[in-house]
């Protein structure tokens, strides 16, 4: 199929997603009422239902899933290895940890900002990563991609024990907030979220285009990177940090939503060659995979909603065992 | 191939994100208003319906402004009709006033307030506090939250966009106070003094009458479930019920909200008196590993036959009715 296409038909899929996502939810809204509030014929609770509270949480959905997506692209190409993702190498993990120290210490709400949390995010995310490059930095070889990922796995696992630890020392209601959280819960998200996820992309995303030919020889081994120019330790830290300035954000808005940054990324692969084009691919497909995720977790219980991190669990964990059953055949 | 140069890809993902945050700003100056009175009610088709948020024309009190347990500040509208206060279901019926919606497990809401809330659309928690969208329908004119908790992360600004939100750092710590603090807030406090008055009465009157079984004993109430048990410390639940009527505490659970224990700790479990409440069968299967040992057959309580099987959510909630209705199952239990 032809490149141009293949990007028409993920947008269409894409604006399908979005038009599902913003004729659902709780409130009633028919699409005649969806219609008429677009266009500012709407009464102020239609409005407020569609402009405050449902397109800032499909817009953040798929920021979310964007940035994940990219991180886990930056982390399986700098670690060559397919499994890698912010999750699998504790960036979530350490993200979510200062975030919740964060959210109880915060006991105003009108404390800190929403717009600052993403701060809160980094310093677990970059304390990660500085005990990833100082425990898989070798003298003589710089960093070493499997020693990358069993240093974060072991990283991650870690993190999530002292998270537990921390559970017990919960009130309920304290225990309850965070457990929802970290299931990846953006029904709560307003547009404060959106500006804090933002600007991250904004800077990321394009310095990623124009450093696309890097990540493509990153797939080789070093030797072959460094003899067409490319050094490929200094590249490595660098995308390590970016894919760090990607994570923490969508985990300080959003909890912890998986294995988009793992599925969204072989996907893509299979989709397209070269990272210029696995950029742009991996925002798209990232970011409708989390709004749909998230629409469906809206409807799908009566009375409740599923936080969207179950619902890509529950899409995401079979379609990537059959794409592992399919690339071992 | 060309199509997907570099440099112009660049520039169409950038203008793609820089056009969200322009929707974002031209959608934003609504948001902006925070902690603002509910949205006025229009004169368009929703108009049909009850006013979002009454005029206090015919109303005996002003609207008026108060600080909320968390530092926000609040327009308290004069007459309020419709409220949603999760979770302080009991002070509101204490209050004589049906919610627009309760408080519910995702299963279940609290039982023991459904003679009176039953019919009371439910709205499950179980995923934490739901998307404002659950409740902007019910148009409620005041949205109490009973903990700081409740209104993190995005919950606060949301819901103040629909009603007026007030939050308190933690209702449950004092059933009291938080009831006049609610009371006021609603123009009800004639209705607050004569319940707590009530209350009091009924301490007093049921102190009088365990007097000589609490001298000097120890009693514990403890919560099951699924994979552990607490023992409930007296800052809430039947546990501050006990306390009050002038039990002394286990030291396990001294200065503790609470305190799960395992069964190596049982030997440790010192009180004259046990209440267990099995949360509705789902602590059962657990309960039963520990009444097998032989270290809970050797607890002074159980050779005493003083362990008492409670039934029912008031034991596990706080509130007027449900302290109430916890002191008529003690004194059930010890002075049948």
């Amino acid at each position: 199929m032809k490149l141009t296409w293949k990007f028409i038909i993920i947008s269409i899929i894409i604006l399908l997603g979005f038009i599902y996502s913003i004729s659902t939810g709780q409130s009633s809204l028919s699409l005649p009422e969806l219609w008429q509030t677009i266009w500012g014929n709407g009464t102020s609770r239609q409005e407020l239902v569609l402009f405050q509270f449902r397109i800032p949480r499909m817009i953040l959905a798929f920021l979310v899933g964007g940035a994940l997506a990219l991180a886990g692209m930056l982390l399986q190409a700098i670690s060559r290895n397919a499994l890698a993702d912010p999750g699998i190498l504790g960036i979530n993990a350490g993200a979510g940890l200062s975030m919740m120290l964060f959210l109880l210490l915060q006991h105003s709400t009108t404390g800190l900002h929403t717009t600052v949390q993403p701060f809160y995010a980094l310093i677990g995310g970059f304390i990660v990563v500085a005990l990833l490059f100082l425990l898989s930095y070798d003298r003589h070889h710089g960093i070493i991609p499997i020693r990358l990922i069993y240093t974060g796995v072991a990283i991650a696992a870690a993190i999530s024990a002292f998270m537990i630890v921390l559970t017990y020392v919960l009130e309920p209601s304290q225990y309850q907030m965070i457990k929802v959280w970290l299931a990846g819960n953006i029904g709560n998200s307003n547009w404060n979220h959106v500006y804090a996820m933002l600007p991250w992309l904004i800077i990321i995303v394009p310095l990623l285009l124009h450093h696309h030919r890097i990540l493509d020889v990153m797939k080789f081994n070093d030797p072959v990177a460094i003899s067409v120019g490319v050094p490929v330790n200094k590249y490595r830290i660098w995308f390590l940090v970016c894919s760090v300035l990607l994570a923490a954000p969508a985990v300080a808005v959003s909890g912890s939503i998986g294995f988009v940054g793992l599925v969204v990324p072989h996907l893509v692969r299979r989709l397209f060659r070269g990272h210029i084009r696995m950029i742009p691919a991996c925002l798209l497909i990232g970011g409708g995979l989390v709004v749909i995720a998230d629409a469906i977790g809206k409807m799908a219980v009566a009375n409740t909603e599923i936080p969207a991190g179950v619902i890509v669990a529950l899409i995401g964990a079979p379609y990537f065992l059959y794409l592992l059953v399919k690339s071992d055949r | 191939m060309k199509w997907f140069n570099a440099k112009k890809l660049s520039y169409v993902v950038m203008a793609g994100l820089l056009s969200i945050v322009l929707a974002a700003c031209g959608s934003n100056k609504d948001a902006d208003s925070g902690t603002t009175p509910a949205p006025s009610p229009t004169s368009e088709s929703g108009a049909a319906e009850e006013p979002a948020v009454s005029e206090p024309s015919s109303a005996p009190r002003e609207a008026f402004v108060v600080t909320d347990q968390v530092g926000n500040t609040v327009n308290i509208p004069g007459t309020v009709q419709k409220v949603y206060a999760p979770g302080l279901e009991d002070y509101l019926v204490t209050l004589g006033v049906t919610p627009v919606a309760q408080w519910s497990t995702g299963e279940k809401p609290q039982q023991y307030l459904q003679d009176t809330l039953g019919g009371v659309k439910e709205i499950s928690f179980a995923n934490g506090v739901p998307s404002p969208e659950s409740v902007v329908d019910l148009e409620p004119e005041l949205i109490i939250f009973p903990t700081s908790f409740y209104a993190q992360n995005g919950v606060h600004e949301n819901y103040s966009q629909i009603a007026p939100t007030y939050v308190f750092k933690n209702a449950l710590g004092n059933v009291v106070e938080a009831t006049e603090t609610i009371a006021e807030l609603l123009g009800l406090e004639d209705k607050a003094a004569e319940a707590i008055a009530a209350y009091h009465a009924k301490l007093e009157e049921t102190k009088a009458k365990l007097a000589g079984i609490s001298a000097d004993k120890k009693a514990i109430y403890i919560n099951a479930n699924a994979r552990a048990i607490f023992l409930v410390g007296n800052f809430h639940y039947g546990g501050y019920v006990l306390s009050e009527l002038g039990f002394a505490q286990s030291a396990l659970v001294e200065g503790e909200m609470s305190a799960d224990i395992s069964l190596e700790m049982l030997s440790d479990l010192d009180a004259d008196y046990i209440f267990i409440n099995n949360n509705d069968g789902l602590g059962d299967p657990f309960l039963a590993d520990i009444k097998a040992s032989p270290l809970w057959t050797a607890l002074p309580a159980v050779q005493a036959g003083q362990v008492f099987d409670v039934k029912g959510d008031h034991w596990r909630s706080s509130g007027l009715i449900a302290y109430q209705k916890t002191m008529a199952d003690i004194v059930a239990f010890l002075q049948p």
